[in-house]
């Protein structure tokens, strides 16, 4: 039909969202600088909650609520109906969940809550409610990514372990989160009690030292943008000194002390337009019951997950001038590219992320395109490999070439495979253990064919001993991780109703009885780390800085040695030391196809038996920080 | 003392592995007899008491190497089996615990090779075979559990014999003279019990798909 032949060629089918979550709720309470709700500011010729409403249509949700104002009620009632949805008036944040409470109380599929005023990506909203590996979990980034005012959270194995709110505080964060929460069904009871909860607090006033916890994050939030003050001041100093041919480094670098007093200086008396935006900020702080819901699951144990944006767009404008601006920078930004991009997995190796990544999502992009299931292509990735052990067991010259080139085929297939899934958000967990068995099946194959190939009773001994190593390494990854998850999921959580969110952080609140912050931050005298810092500070443009206190002696040796990471390419340094997937498949390539069989095993466990070492050593020095710090 | 030990006994081998940890070491019933009798007497963690066995074994493997006899090394075999199954009754909740299916991983497949080089011929193509195919065993009881959410049946522990069952049995094959042979045989046996077994999981897993967490920075490549 012609109708067929019009449709346009990239649309993409509906995805399916895992963790059946049924229905929206888009909370549309922070106010805007002209004091209308930010929902309701301008974006390509609609609103913010038009775009929204929008894309919460797009994934697919039954229903959807929009959570409001009185005062807003005018400005966004039409605009909410038109979309569908229905609209909640509540007077303040209490009401806002009882509504929410009332809403997930016996409702059968999953949630997703998400701030009404927020510009993201589709492809990022997809990320958290799509993937089968995250049931409840929230869209989150790294901890410079969500802003002076992004509300921060902790990270512990993947799984956010603390979270915070207007009224909650974080030690060690790690991350910060996006205004985007997912509950999958099986967690709504407990959502629907965390909502009846907080409700019930809020109702009874504050508690004791909730309020607290707001000013010293005002104050933090204050002293931020003191800083970035202060900084973009020697900068444009700097541009002058450039500008009139002298070198930037003729402006002295500031004494710490001396950073620190003018920071506070400038802290207390803002810029209008600053100032403006710390009030704006904190009222929105104030009406924000998403990361009080999150504070609220994460409080009562429930596994939370963490979506990255990973590169996809993200923003809260609050004011016309910002939404303007965020407009200007997505329009340079290229969804369609970072969707590609962002299939590609985060934490790969060197030779997989140069020599591999690098063209195979093209290949997923035409695999895409052909229409070819990720499945399709494990399968064809195995044959591949099978087809280059066939091929090492020739025992010829030419055989271990073809061999070579087959297996780094296959593999690059096998890169692909994971990428199509994410690319075309087609996970299954069945495609993922297909995926999972055929990469280790491809790689014994190939020390089968090689030792085929050899037929020596010495080289069989040395492709067992190779597998026995490489299980091993294996063993002790899954091993590790297990007890880590374990003894994650068993650290108990405060109640909801204490701000800070554990020893740590109650410790650093200074005040041992009340559990509540010291405030003042403004007029105390600048710590020794504050100071280290301003030195930094002076010279770079880089964003918060947040550390943690290490301790004991394995503390320290393994803060040492994450500091090494800030060394230009050590990093890949120690993710080849640790011999991942890709230098395998590499080594055993160009060693088949130069030298003997024999070469490639005595390579592989040589380099095998190195990374055992390195990675035990790392888990050991671990366990021991851990037992260490057991006891409290 | 003695009311029904018989019964304790039984409960603690029909039971399933209680913690990850347990079900990736992959345990027989001679292990779990062990443990369950002789382990839950002993008041020391089970790293220690598998390190030992472990330590006899890899030594003497290293002292012998493939010129031991079959007496010297169903002698050994035996000692890692006590002391490694003996470990199985101890709880694996400390830190340490992680260390110890590989241990046990380790001891297994050890063997194997020591065994197989002992033979010659092409004994050792027989191990690299049984040892692979122990492999999907091995990779199969984690990523089951991660992307299924549940381990493996319960009646395959029995049915494989465990790593301490396959032991025994590998040893008594060599006694009986039955090596290279039987190894092929054995590796061959095992491959179509677990593949079918994965299948027929599968088959009625993707009927009922379920979220299971897999967070980010998962390891295992």
């Amino acid at each position: 039909m012609a109708t067929e032949l019009q449709s346009p060629p990239q649309r993409r089918p509906p995805v399916q969202l895992s963790g059946n979550v049924t229905t929206a709720v888009l909370v549309a309470t922070a106010a805007a600088d002209d004091g209308g709700p930010a929902a309701a500011l301008p974006w390509d010729g609609g609103t913010l909650l038009e775009r929204l409403l929008q894309q919460v249509g797009q994934l697919g949700l039954e229903g959807i609520h929009v959570v409001t104002r009185p005062q807003f009620e005018e400005a966004l009632r039409p605009v909410a109906e038109r979309g569908g949805a229905i609209v909640h008036v509540c007077a303040g944040p209490s009401e806002d969940l009882a509504a929410i409470a009332d809403m997930a109380e016996g409702a059968t599929g999953g949630f997703v809550v998400a701030l009404a005023d927020a510009v993201v990506d589709l492809g990022a909203l997809e990320g958290l409610l799509a993937s089968p590996g995250i049931a409840t979990g929230v869209l989150g980034t790294g901890i410079g990514g969500g802003g002076t005012f992004g509300m921060r959270g902790r990270l512990a194995r993947g799984r956010l372990v603390s979270a915070s709110s207007a009224y909650h505080s974080v030690s060690a964060p790690r991350m910060s989160f996006l205004g985007v929460l997912k509950v999958a069904a099986a967690d709504t009871p407990t959502f629907a009690e965390a909502a009846a909860e907080l409700r019930d607090l809020l109702d009874d006033g504050l508690p004791e030292g909730w309020s607290k916890e707001l000013e010293h994050k005002t104050e933090q939030w204050r002293m931020a943008l003191g800083r970035a003050v202060l900084k973009a001041e020697r900068r444009a100093a700097r541009d002058d000194l450039e500008a009139a041919g002298r070198a930037r480094d003729e402006l002295p670098p500031m004494e710490p002390e001396e950073f620190a007093r003018r920071k506070r200086e400038l802290a207390r008396s803002l810029p209008p337009a600053d100032e403006a935006e710390l009030a704006l900020r904190r009222a929105a702080a104030e009406q924000d019951v998403v990361s009080l819901l999150l504070v609220g699951l994460v409080r009562r144990g429930v596994h939370m997950g963490n979506s990255g944006i990973r590169g996809f767009f993200y923003s809260r404008p609050l004011s016309r001038a910002a939404t303007a601006e965020a407009a200007e920078s997505m329009a340079e930004h290229d969804e369609e590219k970072v969707r590609l991009k962002s299939a590609v997995k985060g934490a790969d190796g060197f030779f997989t992320t140069f020599f591999v990544s690098t063209w195979s999502r093209y290949v997923a992009r035409w695999a895409a395109r052909i229409g070819l299931s990720p499945n399709q292509v494990t399968v064809f990735a195995l044959c591949v490999g099978i087809a280059a052990g066939t091929a090492f067991a020739t025992g010829e010259r030419a055989g271990y070439i073809a061999g070579a080139v087959l297996l780094y085929l296959s593999f690059v297939f096998d890169c692909v495979d994971g990428q199509l899934a994410r690319y075309t958000r087609r996970y299954s967990k069945f495609g993922a253990y297909l995926d999972s068995v055929f990469d280790r099946a491809k790689e014994y194959v190939a020390f089968a064919g090689l030792a085929i190939g050899a037929s020596t009773s010495e080289v069989w001994v040395l492709a067992a001993a190779m597998l026995t190593l490489q299980t091993l390494r294996h063993s002790f990854d899954f091993s590790y991780g297990a007890t880590d998850r374990q003894a994650i999921a068993e650290t108990p959580q405060p109640p909801v109703a204490q701000a800070p969110d554990d020893a740590l952080g109650r410790a650093r609140m200074k005040s041992r009885d009340t559990l509540e912050p010291n405030l003042g931050l403004l007029d105390r005298a600048a710590s020794a780390a504050e100071l280290r810092e301003a030195a930094e500070d002076d010279e770079s443009d880089s964003k918060e800085t947040e550390r943690a206190v290490p301790r004991s002696l394995p503390r320290r040796i393994l803060a040492s040695w994450r500091v090494l990471d800030r060394i230009p390419g050590l990093i890949w340094l120690k993710k080849m030391a640790a011999f991942p997937i890709g230098e395998r498949f590499a080594v055993t390539c160009v060693t088949a196809a130069l030298f003997t069989p024999r070469t490639t095993f005595t390579v592989l466990l040589a380099w095998g038996a190195f990374a055992l070492l390195y990675t035990s050593t790392g888990r050991t020095l671990r366990t021991l920080a851990k037992w260490r710090s057991l006891p409290r | 003392m003695s009311t029904a030990p018989g019964i304790a006994i039984g409960d603690r081998l029909a039971r399933a592995p209680r913690t990850t940890l347990e079900t990736y070491r992959d345990d027989g019933p001679l292990a779990r007899l062990l443990g369950a009798t002789v382990g839950r007497r002993v008041p020391v963690p089970p790293l220690p008491l598998a390190l030992i066995g472990l330590a006899g074994l890899l030594a003497v493997i290293a002292a012998e190497g493939d010129g031991a006899s079959n007496g010297t090394l169903a002698a050994v075999i035996a000692w890692f089996v006590v002391w490694a199954g003996i470990s199985s009754g101890r709880p694996h909740t400390d830190r340490s615990a992680w260390a110890l299916p590989g241990a046990v991983r380790v001891g297994e497949y050890a063997s194997l090779i020591w065994i197989g080089s002992t033979v010659g011929e092409s004994a050792s193509a027989g191990a690299f075979a049984l040892i692979a195919v122990l492999a999907f065993r091995h990779y199969d009881l984690v990523y089951r559990g991660r992307f299924q959410g549940k381990p493996p049946a319960a009646w395959l522990d029995v049915v494989l014999g465990g790593w301490d069952g396959r032991l025994i049995l590998v040893t008594l094959l060599l006694a009986a003279d039955a090596l290279p042979a039987a190894l092929f045989v054995l590796a061959a046996v095992l491959a179509v019990v677990l593949v079918t077994e994965s299948v027929a999981s599968w088959a009625r897993h993707s009927a009922a798909p379920v979220s299971i967490y897999e967070d980010e920075e998962d390891e295992g490549d």
